[in-house]
């Protein structure tokens, strides 16, 4: 055992940190259940136009005054229209329109020009996006599924290079991981598409990987020790030596993230806003959830695997 | 010792050299236009911007598998009716309408699907389906060609068909003409709504005829729409029964499934016509979409658009904007045609587009020679018909599943930030990298750029798309690259610190790491693959490029930078530099 690496006694803190994390998860469980998820129209079908308008700066467009402009087509669509605030700039204003229904957006340029006396150029069409009812039925499907296999295959994968305690601790891990993620998504209304679906898969993948490499130290220095060492200490000892390798990758990561959200449009801000997100709580997760989880089953549980190997020894 | 590290050497080169000569071939394509694709060095597959990046619109388009068993089925009268209900049944539900799906419904009413389609399978059929699929995509790239539009992509991507129209062409009234099948028919109008001078008379005619044969259906009543007690006659009150614009495809798709099994279809079916103003009904206005309904002969006469050699759309020599499509018929059809008019003078036949009536004149006499519709007022819409005409039609119906378009102002600016983005990214990780490792974090940083160069490279051997989501997993890689350098070299630092000397603290390093590595990425691969299969075309590319990423980044840690760690061992630098 090497003494003069300086250790953090991980666990010690854990005992606070996890009691928190455990109620975290399951503020976030019950917003997902009883709260309505923004979904985008990738889930609920119709149609979504982003426009960008150049305002007069003494001039700042309200969404009545959209709504008022596109009444005046007398359409039966029902429109939504969303001011995307993030976006927003000196020079011009972002908004969305979205309808269940499909509608062409050279009428509702328009009826902006007409209504809300702004010439052609001020106007400036991003993108459209039209989503067919049954499109949006496989979409849901396709997103369920792909996220129950992910967790399937994790599950069975662990539990082949792994022991089960290691399993458990590690799915505990991604629950808290997604569940935080998504917990934030719901309280600040972020809408959830295809894209931030596949964030979410991303952060179960790259919040794994990060517990593994824990894992794999833990399970190294089980193997050197001996019958007599305290797992928390091994716990603690293996952390403490996976710690500057966990505070650079993060890091690393993180940079490259901040990055593309600093310089992103609205499609990728959110889409690596959700990676920040997960990639910090995954860091954090590696530590306190699934390593304080391991240990804290090793202590309680784990005579029963030293009697099966005892006994494969007897054998 | 000498020669492994030799062999090496060599290989990274000749990895390295085919990476650069792959991308060499990419920067040729793209030197003068974008879209153009014209020679090519080795390979044909460059990286191409997605829509996203380069502007332009993108269909999305999925077969009706419910219409093409509605069309193609060889029920027997007494399979017929359970037919009919399983494809209820599976509409019904929240199931998809896939062929699996439906052999399933079919099992609940004991029949099998060889019954449906004898001496098939679901393999044979989903070949047909693949095959028609294919003639689909065909007639659709035929059709946007004659319309004009400059470098379209259509192509099949699984069982659905996408339709990429670059740059900012007008894609108005695209989408009728990718989705029309059609198919155009003859057909003797038994009850039509009235033309010419109308009389309380024949539009009651009318009216009833259509509220007798529709109030015989329940499936078809839910669908309909009315307008209570339109006309008043001295016996009685008639309502007036029209198709709302929303439910037309409800209707049309419950018709369908009465015509699998039901006998009143064998001597009529409705005809769906254009709703206008003409009965002047106070306080009632059609919307634009609304169909009237009428009742055609599904026999009479048996001329098809497969007998129209060729269509013509020219102006009607009137004063007018107004447009007339000649169809020419081939010689069978011609003496068909000749027959039945001069049979039924003073009749009307319907000329349907789709089961939507265009026209339906009287036969005033005997036509021989070419026969012509008449009454468009939208060019647009009467070229769209005769390029359709012009170029098959479908034998499998598509829907729109979805459709993208992109404006250019997204596009160039997303470029031009993703590269400052992709730089800046990579040289905060180059930074730091040197800053905390030294002479180890250089290393590092070269099989950093190694990596890129490779990835890069991939990604064009692989064709694959670039989008805003594939740029974004590109740099998320970067990030996640210098991973494994990381853990090998915290190995490397642990074994010196013990005391191993220079080379088996290396060999021991690396060997030890390696397997923490493959553990580590061998998950986040799994979520990439489960995102490739599950995907749709953005979030498919992000999965090629981590992927990709986190490959490539496990060659250049383990395989070169060992190399590099080798070669100073051998040169005996590393007594003097620091790792």
């Amino acid at each position: 055992m090497t003494e003069n690496v300086k250790s953090i006694n991980f666990m010690s803190v854990g005992n606070y940190f996890f009691p928190l994390s455990m109620i975290i998860i399951i503020i976030s469980v019950s917003l997902l259940l009883f709260s309505k998820v923004n979904l985008g129209i990738d889930f609920t079908s119709g149609t979504r136009f982003d426009l960008t308008i150049l305002s007069d700066k003494n001039k700042i467009l309200k969404i009545s005054d959209l709504t008022n402009a596109i009444d005046t087509l007398g359409l039966k669509n029902e429109f939504i229209i969303k001011e995307l605030k993030s976006e927003k700039t000196v020079d011009y204003q972002m908004f969305s329109i979205i309808s269940q229904n499909n509608f062409d957006e050279q009428l509702i340029l328009n009826a902006f020009k007409s209504n809300l006396k702004i010439s052609g150029d001020s106007l400036k069409p991003i993108q459209t996006v039209t989503i067919s009812p049954k499109m949006g039925k496989e979409l849901i499907r396709s997103a369920s599924i792909s996220l129950g296999l992910a967790v399937l295959l994790i599950l069975i994968y662990i539990t082949i290079r792994f022991n089960s305690f290691f399993a458990v601790s590690s799915i505990l891990a991604l629950i808290h991981d997604v569940s935080i993620t998504v917990g934030i998504f719901i309280l600040f209304g972020l809408e959830v598409n295809l894209p931030i679906i596949a964030a979410f898969l991303t952060i179960l993948g790259y919040s794994l990987n990060d517990t593994i490499v824990v894992f794999d130290r833990i399970r190294e220095n089980l193997n050197k020790s001996k019958k007599k060492d305290n797992i928390t200490d091994i716990t603690n000892l293996s952390i403490n030596q996976t710690l500057t390798r966990t505070i650079l990758t993060s890091l690393t990561t993180l940079i490259v993230l901040l990055i593309l959200y600093l310089i992103g449009n609205y499609l990728i801000k959110l889409f690596t806003f959700a990676l920040i997100i997960g990639v910090a709580i995954g860091t954090y997760s590696s530590i306190f959830v699934a390593g304080f989880c391991f240990n804290m089953l090793y202590n309680k549980y784990g005579y029963i695997l030293n009697s099966e190997e005892a006994d494969e020894e007897k054998l | 010792m000498n020669e492994n590290y030799l062999k090496r050497w060599i290989t990274i080169s000749s990895v390295l050299c085919l990476a650069i000569i792959f991308l060499i071939n990419d920067f040729y394509f793209y030197n003068d236009h974008p879209f153009k694709k014209n020679k090519f060095l080795f390979d044909e597959n460059t990286i191409n911007l997605g829509l996203d990046l380069r502007g332009g619109s993108e269909f999305i388009l999925s077969p009706r598998i419910d219409k093409w068993i509605i069309n193609n089925h060889q029920a027997d009268v007494s399979d017929a009716k359970k037919l009919a209900n399983a494809i209820t049944d599976l509409k019904n539900s929240n199931d998809l309408f896939t062929l699996e799906n439906f052999i399933v419904y079919l099992n609940e009413y004991d029949i099998g699907i060889s019954d449906i389609f004898p001496g098939e399978n679901i393999n044979s059929l989903t070949k047909n389906i693949n095959t028609a699929l294919n003639s689909n995509k065909d007639i659709i790239r035929k059709r946007i060609d004659t319309r004009g539009v400059i470098e379209p992509t259509v192509r099949v991507v699984g069982n659905k068909i996408s339709v990429e129209i670059p740059g900012d062409q007008s894609v108005k009234d695209i989408e009728s003409l990718i989705t029309t099948s059609a198919s155009l028919n003859f057909k003797q109008v038994l009850n039509a709504p009235p033309q010419g001078p109308l009389t309380i008379d024949n539009i009651s005619i009318w009216l009833r005829s259509i509220k007798n044969f529709v109030l015989k259906f329940p499936s078809l009543r839910k669908h309909i729409s009315i307008i209570p007690d339109f006309l008043e006659t001295q016996s009685e009150k008639i309502d007036f029964i029209y198709l709302k614009k929303e439910n037309i495809e409800l209707f049309k798709d419950a018709v369908d499934q009465l015509k699998i099994y039901n006998l009143n279809f064998e001597s009529r079916d409705f005809g769906y016509f254009v709703a206008d103003n003409r009965f002047d009904i106070l306080n009632h206005q059609f919307d634009e979409g609304d169909i009237w309904l009428g009742l055609l002969s599904p026999v009479n006469p048996d001329i098809s658009g497969e007998m129209i050699s060729k269509a013509n759309l020219q102006s009607d020599g009137t004063s007018s904007a107004m447009y007339v499509i000649l169809l020419e018929f081939n010689s069978v059809a011609e003496r068909k045609w000749f027959n039945y008019t001069s049979k039924n003078i003073g009749e009307q036949v319907a000329i349907t587009l789709d089961g939507e009536v265009l026209t339906y004149p009287t036969i005033q006499s005997a036509i021989s020679g070419s026969s012509q519709i008449s009454g468009f007022d939208n060019y647009l819409n009467a070229e769209n018909i005769t390029i359709a005409l012009n170029n098959g039609k479908f034998n499998l119906p598509l829907q729109i599943d979805s459709i993208y378009k992109s404006g250019p102002e997204l596009g160039e600016k997303m470029i031009t930030l993703g590269l400052i983005a992709f730089f800046s990214g990579i040289a905060c990780v180059m930074i730091f990298m040197i800053f905390y490792y030294k002479i180890s974090g250089l290393i590092a940083s070269t099989a950093l750029l190694i990596n890129i160069l490779l990835m890069t490279s991939i990604l064009s051997i692989l064709g694959s798309t670039l989008t805003l989501p594939g740029i974004a997993g590109f740099i998320l890689t970067v990030g996640i690259a210098v991973d494994a350098n990381v853990i090998i070299f915290e190995r490397i630092k642990e074994e010196i610190k013990k005391g191993t000397p220079y080379l088996s603290a290396v060999e021991s390093g690396y060997s030890r790491a390696f397997i923490t590595i493959l553990d580590a990425n061998i998950t986040t691969i799994l979520t990439a693959l489960i995102l490739y299969f599950f995907g749709t075309g953005p979030i498919k590319g992000f999965a090629i490029t981590l992927t990709a990423g986190i490959i490539c980044s496990m060659f250049t840690a383990i395989y070169i930078t060992k190399t590099i760690f080798m070669t100073i061992y051998q040169t005996n630098l590393y007594k003097k530099l620091k790792i």
